[in-house]
């Protein structure tokens, strides 16, 4: 008879660990021995196997390479070497890394991900760039990129840290658009009159603070969200 | 058994509580549980196989497949039965019909133990029971030619089975007003899952005197005894979890509750409700006084028939929706799985099942050393609790489908805290 000196259980003879914390059994007394049967059978069942996502991933980007060897051919035909078709490469890049990539993984690995998303887009904003020979991407394609990684990858932690609640989401989610409005217009103004403006930002920035900080107080409202909802009810 | 020229007319309805799970189905996940009894000798297979046979005449919704029809998944009668197979190393594995000729349960056998898993569609823990007790009197009485004598649980298997044994009976008391289901969700414990789909089950074995004592103590039944510890076990991992208290959220634990005690059916289908008794930890922490006070009060204004008759009439109603029956299958599937999923398990953190006390007949008890209740792994909750108690041991068996034994482990601390002795048994992988 044997306890774990962790959790206070007694263990069955079957158990070389504590089943609950894996400590060893520790009985000077009384070494664990296998017993002659266990509980549950060493046989394990074939259950059906999962689909093979990374398989299926490279299936689906085999089939994206017909339209870029397409494209590709009829381009370099018409004796223009590499130029429109160059864009559906890059498209097709993009689509493969935003969509295809995380199958092969097994976890969705939140950070890398968006980043490796928001990273292509930049890439494909600078191949539009050069190909359409612009002076564009590092003045005003990258950093607008980046704001809406900023706010994409922002807004996804804080949900991910508990902000649960349905109208909190709602609330800071129209905050965040009505900062990233702004940021756009900062930097588009920067790139093209070399100098901050305000225009058109403020205004959709009010009304989205607005009835942002308003459903951030309705979600504390309880009282006030029941009246809505029992007025409301269908 | 049966006539072979009608025996393909013989079908039936899906009960009121079983029509979701055909739906619900996936590849990979069936709503299944299991009940097993270990014997006091090693089970001889061809004889399990025998009684097995003998069983399911007087089981005819056992006895079934499931068939699509254009508005409604319908059982259809099945000639013969499953194979009896060998346990494996884990309990309730994904059942695939088609390699099981068909049945939605199965019978499995390891040393002395008889286990049936059973899809869920079939018929409740109660119905699961009766089921297992017949099966094990019809080994006993093949095997050592033991007497034993019958009744509602243990059914003579050479008497034709009832009309009622395979009645709808949510239909047949629904009434007419139903009440809302809606509820806030529940939070819900995470982990790593297992990529071979490993289910782990910890059994934990408790002398019931012990917990009945303390249950009196305190005025209250096992069932909201055991309900209240595993909601302090669930509120511990939440606390430990959620940095901030304002995104806490309830802490819920789904206990089944059997409506063969209000009403007088013998039905071997579906007859069940449930409810969610819990605490919501955002107003204070809550100490297991506090808590029980909650489950009991709880328990005691809800199971009644009245309101238990309203959560029932609810699902009959929406059942007998003339513009939803006349919805074809596909459609009605996909707004099922939808349900489901929005529904489903999210209102608990966990679920305790609990059989109660089991009692077998001398004749039979003599052979019987042991019998477990377990429920397979739920949709969404990860960790999922079966209970009941027989000659004197209450068997408590936790089932997850996450790496991590969080719950099991507060749980059971939880409860040698509170000076209750446990021994724990595992099919931990070594």
């Amino acid at each position: 008879m044997s306890y774990c000196v962790n959790c206070g259980v007694e263990l069955a003879d079957s158990e070389k660990r504590c089943p609950l914390c894996h400590v060893e059994v520790q009985n000077p007394k009384a070494p664990w021995e296998e017993p002659p049967e266990r509980p549950y059978s060493h046989h394990v069942n074939t259950i059906m196997k999962r689909i093979d996502r990374g398989y299926l991933a490279t299936l689906v980007g085999l089939l994206l390479f017909i339209p870029c060897v397409v494209t590709v051919l009829l381009d370099i035909l018409s004796g223009n070497g590499l130029t429109w078709s160059a864009y559906v490469i890059g498209a097709v890049g993009l689509v493969y890394v935003s969509v295809l990539m995380p199958f092969y993984f097994k976890k969705y690995h939140t950070l890398a991900f968006l980043s490796a998303d928001f990273g292509a887009v930049a890439l494909y904003l600078f191949l539009i760039e050069r190909m359409s020979g612009g002076h564009w991407f590092l003045g005003l394609g990258l950093p607008l990129t980046a704001a809406a990684g900023v706010c994409t990858i922002g807004l996804v932690f804080l949900f991910a840290r508990g902000f649960s609640m349905i109208l909190m989401k709602i609330g800071v989610i129209m905050i965040t658009i009505g900062l990233f409005l702004v940021c756009v217009e900062t930097l588009t103004s920067l790139y093209v009159h070399g100098a901050v403006r305000f225009a058109w930002s403020l205004y959709a920035l009010i009304p989205c603070a607005s009835l942002g900080a308003a459903t951030l107080i309705l979600e504390r409202r309880k009282s006030l969200k029941e009246s809505i909802r029992r007025r409301l009810f269908y | 058994m049966t006539d072979k020229k009608t025996a393909h007319k013989r079908w039936m309805k899906l009960d009121n509580a079983a029509k979701i799970y055909p739906a619900a189905k996936r590849r990979r996940w069936k709503a299944l549980f299991r009940l097993s009894a270990t014997l006091t000798e090693t089970v001889d297979p061809a004889v399990l196989e025998e009684a097995q046979h003998a069983a399911l005449a007087r089981f005819p919704g056992f006895a079934t497949k499931l068939k699509k029809g254009a508005f409604w998944y319908y059982m259809e009668h099945n000639e013969g039965g499953p194979p009896v197979e060998p346990d494996g190393a884990y309990p309730c594995p994904p059942l695939n019909f088609r390699e099981n000729n068909g049945f939605m349960f199965r019978v499995r056998y390891h040393g002395k133990r008889i286990a049936v898993e059973i899809f869920h569609a079939l018929t409740d823990g109660s119905g699961g029971l009766c089921f297992l007790k017949t099966l094990v009197a019809e080994y006993l009485r093949i095997r050592y030619g033991a007497d034993i004598p019958r009744d509602n649980e243990i059914l003579d298997c050479t008497a034709p089975p009832t009309p009622g044994e395979t009645e709808d009976a949510y239909l047949k008391y629904a009434r007419d007003i139903g009440r809302s289901r809606r509820e806030p969700d529940a939070y819900y414990l995470k982990g790593t899952r297992e990529t071979d789909g490993y289910i782990h089950s910890v059994t934990g074995m408790i002398p019931v005197d012990e917990v009945l004592k303390r249950a009196k103590e305190k005025q209250v039944s096992l069932t909201e005894y055991l309900t209240a510890a595993l909601i302090m076990a669930v509120d511990k991992i939440q606390r430990r979890k959620i940095w901030h208290q304002k995104l806490y959220k309830p802490v819920k634990v789904c206990v089944p509750i059997n409506l063969r005690q209000f009403y007088p059916t013998n039905t071997m289908r579906n007859f069940a409700s449930y409810v969610n008794p819990g605490i919501d930890p955002r107003y204070g922490q809550y100490d297991f006084d506090e808590a029980l006070n909650a489950v009991h009060h709880y328990m005691r204004a809800e199971v009644t028939e009245k309101l238990l008759n309203a959560k029932i009439s609810t699902n009959v109603r929406t059942e007998k929706h003339a513009a939803l029956r006349l919805t074809p299958l596909f459609l009605k599937n996909i707004a099922m799985k939808w349900t489901f999923a929005r529904v489903g398990d999210r209102k608990s953190s966990t679920s305790i099942s609990n059989l109660g006390l089991v009692r077998l007949p001398d004749e039979m008890a003599r052979y019987v050393a042991r019998i477990d209740f377990l429920l397979g792994p739920l949709s969404r909750t990860k960790v999922a609790c079966g209970a009941l108690s027989y000659q004197g041991v209450l068997y408590l068996n936790f089932t997850r489908t996450i790496r991590e034994s969080v719950l099991e482990r507060e749980f059971f601390r939880y409860l040698v805290r509170l000076g209750i002795p446990v021994k724990v048994e595992s099919n931990d992988r070594w």
